[in-house]
C-alpha cells in the first residue's frame, strides 16, 4: 500500500537558438489616481514599471510574486487587454502595440488569456456548446461543423460530449476551469497567458488541471506564460521563472537554478517563507522573515524597490539611490541586486 | 492522561435545506489538549469550518441543527445545548476565534483601538483609560509598529497582514485558553503568512493557550501543528501526530492529498491527481465515502465503517484496507 508512483515528466527541450515567440522590453503600465472635485490626476500607480523578458516557442515562463507586484497587469498589458503605457511587445515579429482593430483580432487568435476565476469568466446564460460556437463564429472558424468542433474541444480538455448542452453552474470548479481552457483553445492559439489558473481550486483538483495543461502543451506545442503566487506550483510547471516585486522583475532564471541558488534577497526570503509539507525539517530550516509590508506602488522607494525590507548585510547607499539592472554573469540567470554575488550575511 | 481541554464526540451538524438534508459534519470526534496546536485539514466542503462554528455555537439554527448525541465538552463543561448567554460568555473569555478575512470581521466605521477597547472593557471590566493602555500593549505584542498611532486608525488604513494582527490582538485580549483559527493566513501573501504563523507560535508559548487551526494547506499544517485531523466528506478519515500523518499516512486520501502537492523539494514529477470530485453532502455514499475516488478501493469498502485505532494514542484511520480494520471487523459506523 504505497502512494501511487509519481511519473517523471518528459519535457521536450526548448529551442532558444532562434528569435523568441514573445519579446517584451521595458513594458510599463501606470494607472492614474484621481483626486478632489475635478478629478485631477496628481499621481500614478506604477503597477508595471519596466518589465522585460523573452519567451520561446514551446516554453513555459512562470511569473511569480505577491499581490500587487504587477504580475497580472503584465499579462494583461501583453495581450493589450489593458493598453500599455510604454514599452515594446513583439510577438513572432509583429509589433503588438502598433496593431489596429483588425490586427489585434488576428493577434488574439494566436495569443489567448485564461482567467483565474472560471465562474466570472463564463457567461451563465450560454450553454457550453453555444459559448464555444460563439467563439468560433467570432473568429470565423469551424464553418458548418462548429458543434462537432465544440465536442472535440470538450474531449480535448477531458470533459464528455454530453456536457455540451449544460450550463456553467452545473459544473464543479475544476470542470469550469477546463471549460475556460477549452474556450481559449477554440481559436488554436500558440500562446496562452494563464493568470492564476488553478489557485481557486482544491489541491487534488489543482493537480488534475495542471496535468491537463502539461498534456496540452506537449500535444499542441503551446507556449505558456504562467502567472501565479504559489512558488512550488510555478517551479513545477515552468522551464524558467521570473520573480516580480513592485512592478519589476527582480530575478529571472531556469526554474531548477532559481530554486536551488536564488540570488536576489527577495527571492531568497520568498522561498524560505514557503511552508513545506515536511514536519521533520521544520526545526532545521532557516526562515528569512521579512519586516513590514510591500510599499505603495504610487511612490515606490528610490533606488532598489526592495531596499527598505532587504535583509542583506551588504545593503548600503547604492541600494537606496541606484536602481540595480537585471543582469547576470550567466545569460540564463539574471538578478537585479547590487550584491547578488554575496551571501546575505556577507558585507563587501 | 488528564482530561483534554476540548473533547468533541460524535459531532453531527446537519443542514435542513430544500434540496435535502446536508450532513456537513457527520460523526466527528477529536480532542484538543492544553497548550497544543491541533490542525484540522481538508478540502472545500469537508466540514472543517462547520465543525469549528458548531463548537462555538455560531451557526444559525435552522437551517443548521446539531443532532442529538453530539457532544462538545470544554474544560469538562458540555457546550451542546448550553444557553446563548453562557456561550457568549465563553466566546469572549475562554475561547477566541480568528477568521480568514479580517476585513469582514472588523467594523469599518470604528477605529481598531475602539474595537479592542470595547472587547477589553466588556470582558475584563477595565476602565476606559486602562483598557486603552492594555490595547496599546496588545497591539505592540502582536508586532504592530507605532501602536500609539495605529490604535486610532481604521481597518481600511491597514494592510491585510496588519488587520490579521489586530484580530489576533482582539482574540488575545481576554486571555483565552483556546484559540480557534480558521484559515488565518489563506488570504495573505506567503511572506506575510510566515510572519503571522511565527507570531501565532510565539503567542501560544507565551500565553499558554491551545490552538485549533483549520486549514486546507498541508504546508501550513506541517509547519505549525503538533497533531492533525484529516477530514473528508463530513468525517474524520485519519488522525495522528504531524509526523505520523506526513511520514506514514494510513488513509489513501491522505496519501493522495500529499502526493498531489507540487513541491519545491522535488520538481519535475507529474502530479498525482485524485479523479472525480467530493460527493454531494445530501447523498453521502454508504461505507467508505472516498471509495469512488480511491485507487485502492475493492469489494467490501461499501460496508459500514468506523474510525479504527492504529495502536498509538490518538492514531486512527477510517479505511478497510488497514490491517487493523480487517482484524477488528465491522464496527458499525459512528453516524
Amino acid at each position: 500500500m504505497t502512494a501511487p508512483a509519481s511519473v517523471a515528466r518528459e519535457r521536450p527541450a526548448v529551442d532558444r537558438a532562434g528569435p523568441p515567440l514573445l519579446r517584451v522590453r521595458d513594458l510599463k503600465k501606470h494607472f492614474p489616481v484621481r483626486h478632489g472635485t475635478f478629478g485631477r490626476v496628481r499621481e500614478h500607480v506604477r503597477a508595471v514599471d519596466g518589465v522585460g523578458f523573452d519567451l520561446w516557442r514551446g516554453e513555459t515562463l512562470g511569473l511569480v510574486g505577491e499581490s500587487g507586484c504587477g504580475k497580472s497587469t503584465t499579462g494583461r498589458a501583453l495581450l493589450r487587454l489593458l493598453e500599455p503605457t510604454a514599452g515594446e511587445v513583439t510577438f513572432d515579429g509583429i509589433d503588438v502595440r502598433a496593431l489596429d482593430r483588425e490586427g489585434l483580432r488576428a493577434f488574439r487568435r494566436r495569443a489567448q488569456f485564461v482567467f483565474q476565476d472560471p465562474v466570472g469568466a463564463l457567461n451563465p446564460r450560454l450553454s457550453v456548446g453555444a459559448m464555444l460556437e460563439e467563439v468560433l463564429e467570432v473568429h470565423g472558424l469551424g464553418g458548418p461543423s462548429r458543434r462537432e468542433r465544440a465536442v472535440q474541444l470538450l474531449e480535448l480538455v477531458g470533459l464528455r460530449p454530453e456536457h455540451i448542452d449544460r450550463y456553467p453552474h452545473e459544473f464543479s470548479g475544476g470542470q469550469r476551469q477546463r471549460l475556460g481552457i477549452a474556450r481559449a483553445l477554440a481559436v488554436e492559439p500558440e500562446l496562452l497567458v494563464l493568470d492564476e489558473p488553478v489557485s481557486a481550486l482544491d489541491v487534488s483538483v489543482q493537480a488534475q488541471v495542471v496535468n491537463l495543461l502539461e498534456d496540452l502543451q506537449a500535444e499542441l506545442g503551446l507556449t505558456y506564460l504562467f502567472i501565479a503566487h504559489d512558488l512550488a506550483l510555478v517551479e513545477h510547471v515552468s522551464d524558467r521563472v521570473a520573480v516580480m516585486y513592485l512592478g519589476r522583475i527582480v530575478e529571472l532564471a531556469g526554474s531548477d537554478e532559481l530554486y536551488r541558488d536564488p540570488r536576489h534577497p527577495y527571492t531568497r526570503s520568498l522561498l524560505s517563507a514557503v511552508p513545506r509539507p515536511h514536519p521533520a525539517g521544520r526545526r532545521s530550516r532557516r526562515r528569512i522573515v521579512l519586516e513590514g509590508d510591500v510599499p505603495s506602488p504610487i511612490a515606490p522607494p528610490p533606488g532598489c524597490h526592495f531596499h527598505p525590507r532587504c535583509p542583506h548585510a551588504a545593503k548600503d547607499e547604492a541600494c537606496r539611490t541606484v536602481s540595480p539592472p537585471l543582469e547576470g554573469e550567466a545569460q540564463n540567470h539574471l538578478a537585479a541586486c547590487h550584491y547578488k554575488h554575496l551571501s546575505l550575511e556577507t558585507r563587501p | 492522561m488528564s482530561e483534554p481541554l476540548l473533547a468533541v464526540r460524535d459531532l453531527r451538524t446537519w443542514f435542513f435545506t430544500d434540496q435535502g438534508v446536508a450532513k456537513a459534519v457527520d460523526g466527528v470526534s477529536f480532542d484538543v489538549r492544553e497548550r497544543e496546536t491541533l490542525g484540522i485539514v481538508g478540502e472545500s466542503g469537508c466540514g472543517k469550518t462547520v465543525t469549528s462554528l458548531s463548537i462555538l455555537g455560531l451557526l444559525p439554527q435552522p437551517p443548521a441543527r446539531v443532532m442529538d448525541g453530539s457532544s462538545v465538552r470544554f474544560m469538562g463543561e458540555e457546550l451542546v445545548g448550553a444557553s446563548e448567554d453562557r456561550m457568549r460568555d465563553l466566546r469572549g473569555n475562554d475561547i477566541s476565534m480568528i477568521f480568514q478575512e479580517p476585513m469582514s470581521s472588523l467594523n469599518p466605521v470604528y477605529s481598531v483601538g475602539g474595537q479592542i477597547v470595547e472587547a477589553i472593557r466588556l470582558h475584563r471590566g477595565l476602565d476606559k483609560k486602562g483598557a486603552r493602555a492594555e490595547a496599546v500593549r496588545l497591539l505592540d505584542e502582536v508586532g504592530i509598529p507605532e501602536p500609539e498611532r495605529r490604535i486610532d486608525e481604521y481597518p481600511h488604513q491597514l494592510s491585510g497582514g496588519m488587520r490579521q494582527r489586530v484580530m489576533i490582538a482582539m482574540a488575545l485580549s481576554c486571555e483565552p485558553k483556546l484559540l480557534i483559527a480558521d484559515e488565518p493566513t489563506t488570504a495573505l501573501d506567503v511572506t506575510i503568512q510566515a510572519q503571522i504563523l511565527e507570531l501565532l507560535a510565539e503567542l501560544r508559548g507565551s500565553h499558554g493557550m491551545a490552538v485549533l487551526l483549520i486549514t486546507h494547506d498541508l504546508g501550513v499544517v506541517a509547519e505549525v501543528c503538533d497533531r492533525v485531523v484529516v477530514m473528508y466528506a463530513g468525517q474524520v478519515v485519519e488522525s495522528g501526530t504531524v509526523h505520523e500523518i506526513f511520514e506514514s499516512p494510513a488513509h489513501p486520501y491522505t496519501r493522495a492529498l500529499l502526493a498531489s502537492l507540487p513541491s519545491v523539494d522535488n520538481p519535475g514529477q507529474r502530479l498525482v491527481s485524485i479523479p472525480g470530485t467530493v460527493p454531494n453532502p445530501t447523498r453521502w455514499p454508504d461505507g467508505c465515502r472516498f471509495r469512488a475516488r480511491c485507487s485502492e478501493a475493492r469489494d467490501g469498502c461499501e460496508r459500514p465503517q468506523g474510525l479504527v485505532d492504529l495502536g498509538a494514542e490518538g492514531r486512527a484511520a477510517r479505511c478497510w484496507r488497514t490491517p487493523e480494520a480487517s482484524r477488528v471487523g465491522p464496527t458499525g459506523s459512528a453516524s
